[in-house]
């Protein structure tokens, strides 16, 4: 096998199948001329093994996303031979004592059924949940990763967009997937999910009667929903995820700068062998961490709730944590309410529930659009920003970021004041505060270090390690001798920030910032050509993202000198 | 895995995988093109073979430990923890051992190649797109789409009212709310039976301070009528600061919605000092002395009440329906 691998290396002379093959080199063979034979794919084949995926921990952050994917939909699979999505009042007789003789709907009840008489009944159900928070959360913070380095730029902005959409469904199936159970939790949760809908001003009680089949909490919506999380989502996320792979399979993966990268060149390890038995290898390792987490972390114990009832309700009912932020931006939200020509529009309800997530997410999902329009940035780009090199879209994400986590924690104000034996007024209202006042300062203070860290860089480049010997000079002036860095370091950290020497936006004719441009005209006269008022607010907005890199002045005496 | 009785070597002499982010390593490699590492002496390959079976032999039997304790251990005791435990305990380490192995053999056994790949153009060449728009404009040109405008109307119209069908069909999920929101279970003379138990409330049942909830009688499952429970409460001699809150209730006890009308959660704690009722979803504060007026969080109004008396037996009954709709709201309510 190794001759015929080395004439296809040195591309020699064309290479030719070896006389003696043993029985899997046969086989293999074999099978391989088959598939070829049939789909034509021994080109495809051998362009895909030979693909080189950049080695860096982050990029591993969207394989967890998608492995805990893989989990989900075989975990799902088995619960739904155990799981009866009716609302049909039964009487559970199982061997959950607590619960034996009372009334519950079939979905509670094949749900104790599933976990306290099926044997891994209530290991897989655990390993669903597990499965569900860590793809929820790996998605997010796969995007943390992409944003800050700008891999969302050209030509990767559609596949941003598909990300940001698997992200929504990714919280919308999880809702419908904890909604299942028809636990007291979960009927709380689908209760406020009612109440929102039903405060879209003309539509609202017509979009809540069709989708629960009438005035909460009706028969219809667990069915539904099952179908829904089933089928409907779960089939639009295996198309999406499926298109997503394919525009990173054809596009290359981003890659940091470093010695040798380039916008030209990917650096890495081939698809096969290596990158495939490590990947292999990480499926396995998600896998395994969620199943150590199903075995011994309980999580949603849906039979200390206890089946649902519209006249009952549990304190301290918080929602996975990723809706955390919705519940947040109800607790916090004034209550504010209009009543006019014979109609009420709630404010209180309609604001945090509906306009403040559409804005999150619509921001979230056209980022990259709209700093590409700002910076009029029509580039490719391979290679990745560090968050200290733009010091603007870090601390815009920074921001964004602190206004969520403030929401988050608002979705826990009385799980915090309790704890803290705070006042829980006192609580709300300090969070109110911190919601509108945290962000611009998280974006200030953000930029300031990736100003300072850049500083920093630019002294270890110009200047060196600081050793802290310090030298008195003839004059007697005393110095600390500095060293410089080690040339591999110094090489790596050269290509980092010269990398940023040349946006395209800086190539641009000055004075184009959106400010009126006067040039001659055919005659030879000088007229001001009129400036649109989107071109003026660009402008501003370019002024704005636009920090000029910084430098170190050389003012220390050298000791050499 | 032929040679798996192999001697194992006597030190531990594992290799280090190559620095990845090693500039020096790197740019020799580009050089080259693709650069492998070798100098792997036999003693080592075969201690790292040692380390990878080692570890895909413990997964399986891990794997058999979990088939064991399939049938071994019984989901019965104590409500089926140990089962939980030894399965999934099993299964995990099965699975890590599996990945470590996968992940060792890749550090270990293959060679350490620096692969590089040219990057493609992401667009075509500009004849090529030109070519494409051509071919696509001459399609559009050939159907005639430009010239035939009554094909092109009738087709926007026909194409238009496809979906129609489709959605149409949608109608019938569910009924019209038309007035139905505004349907609690409450009538005239209806008794107020305790949630849970569904005995009918006596004048004198509830302590100074105290609160039960209740539905109407004859309501069996109560998430048929979701709007429907609401909560008696009796305060002191003289504790109701409303006037139309005492009128609306009977000696000292008032009748209230345990409807949020914030998110529409069932509101439970009453603090007995201050007569605050909080709602534990999203903390709106109801005074309940003052007509059950919001005093904090996001509810806009107050809870509504519901006008009782006592019946000739001495049991609570309402006086008729809510004078308004209960729960959140919504557009069309006044």
């Amino acid at each position: 096998m190794s001759s015929a691998k080395k004439a296809d290396a040195n591309g020699g002379p064309a290479p030719v199948r070896p006389e003696n093959q043993g029985a899997a080199e046969k086989a293999t063979r074999g099978t391989l001329k088959y598939v070829d034979d049939n789909f034509g794919s021994a080109n495809f084949l051998k362009r895909s093994m030979d693909k080189v995926f950049p080695d860096h921990w982050s990029f591993m952050l969207g394989e967890i996303a998608l492995y805990s994917f893989v989990i989900l939909l075989l975990s799902g699979v088995y619960l739904t031979l155990f799981f009866h999505a009716s609302q049909q009042v039964v009487t559970y007789n199982g061997s959950y004592q607590p619960l034996r003789g009372v009334q519950m709907t079939d979905a509670y009840a094949s749900t104790l059924h599933m976990s306290f008489d099926v044997r891994g009944g209530l290991l897989m159900r655990q390993i669903h949940h597990w499965a569900a928070l860590l793809f929820v959360t790996s998605i997010v913070v796969h995007m943390f990763r992409v944003f800050f380095t700008g891999a969302f730029r050209k030509p990767r902005t559609i596949n941003w967009h598909i990300g940001t959409i698997l992200m929504i469904l990714g919280i919308l199936e999880g809702f419908a997937g904890y909604s299942l159970p028809d636990d007291l939790l979960s009927g709380t949760g689908l209760r406020i999910a009612y109440s929102v809908a039903e405060s879209i001003p003309v539509v609202g009680t017509y979009v809540c009667y069709f989708l629960f089949g009438g005035n909460y909490p009706g028969q219809d919506i667990i069915p539904r929903l099952f179908i829904i999380h089933v089928l409907l989502v779960p089939g639009i996320l295996l198309a999406l995820i499926s298109a997503h792979m394919m525009i990173l399979w054809h596009q290359k993966h981003t890659d940091f700068p470093g010695p040798g990268k380039t916008e030209n060149n990917v650096i890495g390890t081939k698809f096969y062998p290596g990158f495939f038995l490590k990947t292999n290898g990480f499926l396995f390792m998600v896998f395994g961490m969620v199943t150590a987490l199903a075995a011994f972390a309980q999580i949603n114990p849906v039979w200390l709730y206890g089946p649902y009832n519209a006249g009952q309700v549990s304190a301290g009912s918080q929602p996975d944590w990723y809706i955390l932020f919705l519940e947040g931006s109800l607790r916090m939200m004034p209550n504010w309410e209009t009543h006019i020509w014979h109609h009420t529009i709630p404010w209180n309800i309609l604001i945090p529930g509906v306009i403040i997530p559409g804005i999150m997410f619509n921001l979230l999902a056209l980022y990259p659009n709209i700093e590409a329009w700002v910076l009029k940035d029509k580039g490719y780009h391979n290679l990745l920003d560090r968050p200290r090199d733009v010091p603007v879209r870090t601390g815009l994400g920074v921001m964004s970021l602190t206004f969520y986590m403030v929401l988050v924690a608002a979705g826990a104000n009385d799980i915090l004041a309790n704890t803290f034996h705070w006042s829980l007024q006192a609580t709300t209202w300090v969070l109110r505060v911190m919601l509108i006042v945290l962000p611009p300062i998280a974006f200030k203070v953000t930029k300031r270090i990736c100003l300072g860290l850049q500083h920093h860089d630019e002294a270890l480049l110009h200047h060196g390690v600081e050793t802290g010997i310090i030298r008195r000079l003839p004059s007697g002036a005393y110095v600390e001798i500095e060293e410089p860095l080690p040339a591999k370091k110094a090489e790596t950290l050269a290509k980092q920030i010269g990398y940023h020497g040349h946006d395209d936006h800086h190539e641009l004719p000055a004075g184009t910032n959106g400010h009126a441009v006067a040039e001659p005209d055919s005659h030879g006269q000088t007229v001001t050509r009129p400036v649109s008022v989107a071109a003026k607010v660009r402008g501003k907005l370019e002024d704005f993202w636009d920090e000029p890199r910084q430098t170190v002045p050389d003012t220390q005496p050298h000791p050499e000198d | 895995m032929s040679d798996e009785g192999a001697t194992p070597p006597r030190k531990r002499v594992g290799r280090r995988p190559t620095d990845g982010n090693d500039p020096a390593a790197v740019m020799t490699k580009t050089e080259e093109g693709v650069g492998t590492e070798h100098g792997d002496t036999a003693e080592e390959e075969s201690f790292a073979e040692l380390q990878v079976a080692a570890l895909f032999g413990v997964g399986t039997l891990f794997l058999l430990f979990f088939i064991v304790s399939y049938f071994a251990i019984s989901i019965r005791d104590s409500i089926g923890q140990y089962s939980n435990y030894a399965l999934g305990g099993s299964l995990a380490l099965a699975l890590f051992s599996i990945g470590g192995g996968f992940i060792v053999w890749a550090k270990k056994l293959l060679p350490h190649e620096k692969a590089i790949q040219e990057r493609h153009d992401f667009q075509s060449p500009e004849p090529d797109q030109i070519e494409s728009e051509n071919t696509f404009l001459a399609g559009i040109d050939d159907m005639g789409l430009g010239k035939h405008k009554l094909l092109r109307r009738t087709l926007l119209g026909a194409l238009g009212l496809f979906p129609l069908p489709l959605v149409i069909m949608l109608r019938d999920l569910g009924p019209l709310p038309h007035n139905s929101l505004l349907v609690t279970g409450w009538k005239k003379g209806t008794r107020l039976v305790d949630a849970d138990t569904k005995l009918p409330i006596k004048l004198g049942d509830i302590e100074i301070g105290g609160l039960a909830t209740v539905v109407p009688e004859g309501v069996e499952d109560i998430n048929e009528f979701a709007l429907a429970p609401t909560m008696l409460i009796r305060f002191g001699p003289g504790q109701i600061q409303s006037k139309k809150e005492r009128h609306w209730g009977y000696a000292d006890h008032v009748a209230y919605s345990k409807i949020c009308t914030h998110a529409g959660c069932p509101i439970s704690l009453l603090e007995q000092q201050t007569h605050h009722l909080l709602c534990p979803c999203h903390q709106s504060t109801f005074d309940m002395i003052h007509d059950a007026k919001v005093i904090f969080g996001p509810a806009a109004r107050p809870l509504p009440q519901l006008r009782i008396t006592v019946d000739d037996e001495g049991y609570f009954v309402a006086l008729g329906n809510y004078s308004q709709a209960v729960g959140p709201s919504f557009w069309e309510r006044r």
